[in-house]
């Protein structure tokens, strides 16, 4: 007998910075309903996950190392990144 | 055209200004970003830079490319530093060379700036009572 599918789909996200210490670990795993969402929803479901993201300074979604629009698709398998303010230099 | 881009544990300010010099260049400019011992009068032990080492550098390439493009450069370096750095030593090393100054000053501004907006590099600020990630919050 097969097992039972696995339910919902998992999405790798590397967490940085004040991100990496509100989601408590630098390599998060997210289950989403759809193999693929829009940037927009992944930032919703993010913030519906982990509250205190909505207090920090506007974070930016990176997907395969390239900074996404709000349009943009994620499926699972992409790199995908939350970047919070960034304050190099 | 040549660029130079590289996320160092140990800034090496003379390696950075080599790494710019070539014939047909008659001006070379160099910006350092050092670590300041004090925030808004609050004293400074030290700064703690984290990265994201392949994104960092592929947008510290992007930087480079434009700036090549805009300002016509013969050579860009941009080297950043990560992990923990005390006060007054490099961290961040911005370096443009143009057959004139104009365009090499332009350039740096342009390439420091971008920087801070755009690569993703975060640093923490050490004080002697507690620690706070930087432009983290509005």
């Amino acid at each position: 007998m097969n097992n039972p599918p696995i339910r919902g789909h998992h999405l790798k996200l590397l967490s940085f910075g004040i991100a990496c210490d509100i989601t408590s670990g630098s390599e998060v795993t997210l289950t989403l309903n759809e193999p693929t969402t829009t940037v927009r929803d992944l930032k919703a479901h993010l913030v519906a996950q982990y509250p205190r993201l909505a207090t920090i300074g506007a974070f930016r979604i990176a997907v395969n190392e390239t900074f996404a629009r709000e349009d943009d698709w994620v499926q699972t398998g992409d790199e995908v990144a939350i970047i919070p303010p960034v304050s190099g230099g | 055209m040549q660029t130079s881009i590289q996320l160092v544990t140990t800034l090496d300010v003379a390696a950075g200004y080599r790494s710019l010099v070539c014939p047909g260049s008659g001006a070379i400019n160099v910006f350092v970003g050092t670590v300041r011992d004090a925030t808004q009068g609050r004293p400074v032990v030290r700064l703690e830079f984290e990265a994201y080492p392949s994104m960092a550098r592929r947008e510290m390439q992007r930087i480079a490319n434009v700036a090549r493009t805009e300002y016509a450069l013969q050579r860009a370096t941009i080297w950043h530093v990560v992990g923990s750095k005390g006060v007054a030593e490099p961290v961040v090393f911005i370096g443009a060379a143009a057959p004139h100054r104009d365009a090499a000053f332009r350039a740096c501004r342009y390439m420091i700036d971008t920087l801070k907006q755009d690569v993703p590099i975060w640093k923490k600020e050490y004080f002697t009572d507690g620690a706070v990630w930087v432009n983290a919050h509005p």
